[in-house]
C-alpha cells in the first residue's frame, strides 16, 4: 500500500475515534439527572402509616386517606363516626384514634410524640427512650409517658369541656383505634354468634336457589381500584 | 342369549352406578362449593371469623374464604395471622392484583416491609393503570425513604384517580418541608390544573406566601379557580395575597380605594373578593342600582326599607386592602326620601380580620328631601390590619320591633388618595 492511502486511512480512522468520543460525550450530558433531586431531598424522614377501621376514608390534612396512607409529622387528623383509626409509628410507638375526634400529631427521630387533642378521645402508645404527651389547647399537658419506661396514655376531650379526662381508659371505651370493636358481631369466642346462626337457617332453606348463583363466584375487588 | 342379555344388564347396572356416584360427588363437592360461597358472605356481612374459618374449612380451593378469613383476621388486629391466609388466596388465584394488594399491605402491617414490596410489584404488574396499588407501593417506597420511585407511583396513582391529589401535594409538600420547587418537582405539578390544585392547597394550609408564588408562576388560570384561590386566601386572612390574586392585572390593583364605589357595575349576590357583597336576602329591604338622578355617573344604589328589618344586619359590604397603621378619609354622598326609623342606617369600617375591631363609622344617614348630601369619616387601621371591611348597616333600635320605612341613595363612595395622612 502506498504512503498516501495510509495517511488518508489514518486521518479517517482519528476523525471516526474523535466523531464516537463526541457522541458518546453529548449522550452522557443527554442522560436524565435526578441528581438535583436527590440532593435536595431529605435523607431520612420520620414516617407513620395509617390504618383505619375497616379501610374506611378518614381526613388527613383535609384530604380524604385510607389504610397504607402515610402519614407526616405535623398533620391534622380526623376520624368521622364509626370510623377509628391508628397510626403505626414504628420504633416510636403508636397513636389511636376514636370516632369523631380530630388531633394535630408531631413527632421527631427523638422518639418524641405529641398529640394536640382538639376533640375526641386518642391513646398514646410510646416506647422506651421515647416520650409521649397529649395536649389541649384549654388545659395545656394532659400527661405525659415515662422516657425511660415508655407507657400508654389514655385521654378523652369531649366537645365543650374545659379539661379532658385522662388515665380511665375511656378512649379504649371510646373504641380508640382501628381495630376496635371489629368482629364484635362474630358472637364472642369459637362460636358463630346468634346472628349468623339466624342467617344460615334461613340461608339453608334457600340453598337450592342460592347454589346456581354462589358457584359463579365473585370479586373482592373494589370498584374504584 | 341369556348370557348376553345378563351382560348387558350388568353394564348397563354399572354405568347407572357409576352415573350415581358422579351425580353424588358433584353433588357433594358443588355443595360444599355452594355452602362455603354462602359462609363467605355470612362471614363478610357479620364480620365473623368463625363463619370465615368454616367456610375454609367446606372448600379450602376457594381463594375468596381465604381472603375473607384473612381480611377479617387483618381487620380485627391480627395482621401477622393474616398473612399465611393472604398467601394460600393468592397461591390459589395469582392472578387476582387484588389479592397481591392485600398481601403487601398485611405483610408491611406485620413488620415486613421487605415482602410486603414483591407482593405490591406483583400487584402493579397484573393492574398496571390501576390507581391503588400504585398509591400502596407509592406509600410503602416514600416509608423505606425511597422517595423517587416513591413519588414517581404516587403521581401515576393521582394522574389515574385524581381524588388522590389532595394527598400527593400533601406528601409533596411534606416531604420537601416547605419547598414550593421541590413540592412541586415531587408532585409532577407542571401543568396549569395541578399548579392550580398547589396553590388552593397551600392556601388552605395557610401557606399564602407560597400559594401566592405558585400561583404567580401559572401563565393562564380560569376565573373560578382565580375566585376559589382568593376566597381561600381571605378565609385565611392573607388579604394581601388575596387582592394580589383577585387583580387580574396586579400592577393596576391599589390599596385603599372602594371598587365602583358608584356602583356602576354589576352587583353579585356571590362575590367573595373585593367587590361589592349583598347578602342573600333580608327581609323588608331591597336593594337596587338605580338611574334617577345619581350623585356622579350614571347610576346609586337605592336601599327601599319597608318594614321590620333587623336593625344589626349588614346591607351591603366590600372588602378593601389597605396599609396598616394609616388613617383614611372615605367620602360618600347620600339622599332619601321619607325615611322613618329608630335605627337610621350609616357607613361602618371594621378589621376584616377582627370584625369586632371598630375602626370608623360615618353619621346616620337623616332626612335630605331627596337631595344630595355629601359626607365623610376617617378610620385608622390598626398596625396588624391589612384589610378593613366597608358596610352599611342601621343603627340600633333602643326599642324592639325596629322597622324601617323609606328610601336612600348611596353613591360615590371613595378614599380619596390626596386625602391619606
Amino acid at each position: 500500500m502506498s504512503t498516501r492511502p495510509r495517511k488518508a486511512l489514518k486521518a479517517l480512522a482519528a476523525f471516526l475515534v474523535f466523531a464516537i468520543v463526541q457522541i458518546s460525550v453529548q449522550i452522557g450530558f443527554a442522560e436524565p439527572t435526578t441528581a438535583s433531586a436527590t440532593a435536595a431531598l431529605p435523607q431520612n424522614i420520620i414516617v407513620a402509616r395509617l390504618v383505619t377501621t375497616n379501610n374506611q376514608p378518614i381526613t388527613v390534612n383535609g384530604a380524604s386517606a385510607q389504610t397504607g396512607a402515610t402519614i407526616l409529622t405535623g398533620a391534622t387528623i380526623q376520624t368521622p363516626a364509626d370510623t377509628g383509626a391508628t397510626i403505626n409509628l414504628g420504633a416510636l410507638g403508636s397513636v389511636d384514634l376514636a370516632p369523631n375526634t380530630q388531633i394535630t400529631l408531631d413527632f421527631d427521630d427523638n422518639g418524641n410524640i405529641r398529640v394536640k387533642l382538639i376533640v375526641g378521645c386518642v391513646i398514646v402508645t410510646a416506647r422506651r427512650n421515647g416520650e409521649g404527651e397529649i395536649t389541649t389547647d384549654q388545659a395545656g399537658s394532659a400527661g405525659k409517658t415515662d422516657r425511660a419506661a415508655g407507657g400508654v396514655l389514655d385521654a378523652c376531650f369531649p366537645p365543650g369541656a374545659s379539661a379532658p379526662t385522662v388515665g380511665q381508659g375511656a378512649a379504649a371505651n371510646a373504641g380508640a383505634g382501628a381495630s376496635a370493636g371489629v368482629g364484635a358481631a362474630a358472637g364472642g369466642g369459637g362460636g358463630i354468634g346468634n346472628a349468623a346462626t339466624v342467617f344460615l337457617i334461613t340461608s339453608g332453606g334457600l340453598m337450592a336457589l342460592a347454589i346456581p348463583l354462589a358457584v359463579r363466584g365473585g370479586d373482592p375487588s373494589p370498584r374504584n381500584p | 342369549m341369556p348370557s348376553r342379555l345378563v351382560h348387558s344388564q350388568i353394564t348397563r347396572l354399572l354405568i347407572t352406578s357409576l352415573a350415581i356416584v358422579a351425580c353424588v360427588f358433584g353433588i357433594w363437592f358443588t355443595g360444599r362449593a355452594a355452602l362455603a360461597q354462602l359462609l363467605v358472605r355470612a362471614a363478610t356481612a357479620f364480620r365473623s371469623p368463625p363463619l370465615a374459618n368454616e367456610a375454609v374449612r367446606f372448600n379450602q380451593r376457594d381463594a375468596e374464604a381465604h381472603y375473607a378469613r384473612a381480611a377479617l383476621m387483618r381487620a380485627s388486629g391480627a395482621a401477622p395471622e393474616s398473612v399465611a391466609a393472604f398467601e394460600q388466596a393468592v397461591a390459589l388465584r395469582p392472578r387476582d392484583y387484588y389479592l397481591w394488594l392485600e398481601l403487601g399491605m398485611a405483610r408491611e402491617e406485620s413488620g415486613d416491609a421487605s415482602g410486603a414490596l414483591p407482593a405490591l410489584n406483583n400487584a402493579v404488574e397484573l393492574a398496571p393503570y390501576y390507581a391503588q396499588p400504585r398509591w400502596q407501593r407509592g406509600n410503602l417506597l416514600l416509608r423505606l425513604s425511597r422517595y423517587e420511585e416513591a413519588f414517581s407511583d404516587l403521581r401515576l396513582a393521582a394522574n389515574s384517580n385524581p381524588e388522590l391529589t389532595p394527598s400527593l401535594l400533601d406528601l409533596a409538600w411534606g416531604v420537601s418541608r416547605n419547598d414550593v420547587a421541590l413540592a412541586q418537582q415531587l408532585a409532577g405539578a407542571t401543568s396549569p390544573k395541578l399548579q392550580v390544585a398547589l396553590a388552593l392547597y397551600l392556601a388552605r394550609r395557610g401557606h399564602s406566601e407560597k400559594a401566592l408564588e405558585v400561583f404567580t408562576s401559572i401563565e393562564s388560570v380560569p376565573d373560578e379557580d382565580r375566585r376559589e384561590l382568593v376566597k381561600r386566601l381571605i378565609a385565611a386572612n392573607a388579604f394581601d395575597e388575596a387582592f394580589r390574586v383577585s387583580a387580574v392585572d396586579p400592577g393596576s390593583a391599589i390599596k385603599g380605594s372602594v371598587y365602583d364605589g358608584g356602583f356602576e357595575g354589576v352587583l353579585s349576590l356571590e362575590e367573595a373578593g373585593f367587590c361589592w357583597r349583598i347578602p342573600p336576602a333580608v327581609s323588608a329591604v331591597q336593594l337596587s342600582q338605580s338611574t334617577e338622578a345619581p350623585h356622579t355617573g350614571s347610576k346609586s344604589l337605592q336601599v327601599d326599607f319597608a318594614g321590620q328589618s333587623g336593625s344589626d344586619w349588614v346591607l351591603l359590604s366590600q372588602l378593601v386592602p389597605v396599609e396598616p397603621g394609616r388613617s383614611y378619609e372615605l367620602h360618600f354622598a347620600t339622599r332619601s326620601r321619607q325615611l322613618v326609623t329608630g335605627g337610621l342606617p350609616f357607613l361602618k369600617v371594621v378589621d376584616a380580620a377582627n370584625t369586632k375591631t371598630l375602626l370608623g363609622s360615618s353619621r346616620p344617614f337623616g332626612t335630605t328631601n331627596e337631595t344630595w348630601v355629601t359626607d365623610k369619616f376617617v378610620f385608622t387601621t390598626e398596625p396588624a390590619t391589612r384589610a378593613v371591611v366597608l358596610s352599611l348597616e342601621r343603627q340600633n333600635c333602643t326599642t324592639s320591633p325596629c322597622p324601617a320605612f323609606g328610601t336612600v341613595w348611596l353613591d360615590s363612595l371613595a378614599i380619596a388618595a390626596d386625602t391619606m395622612r
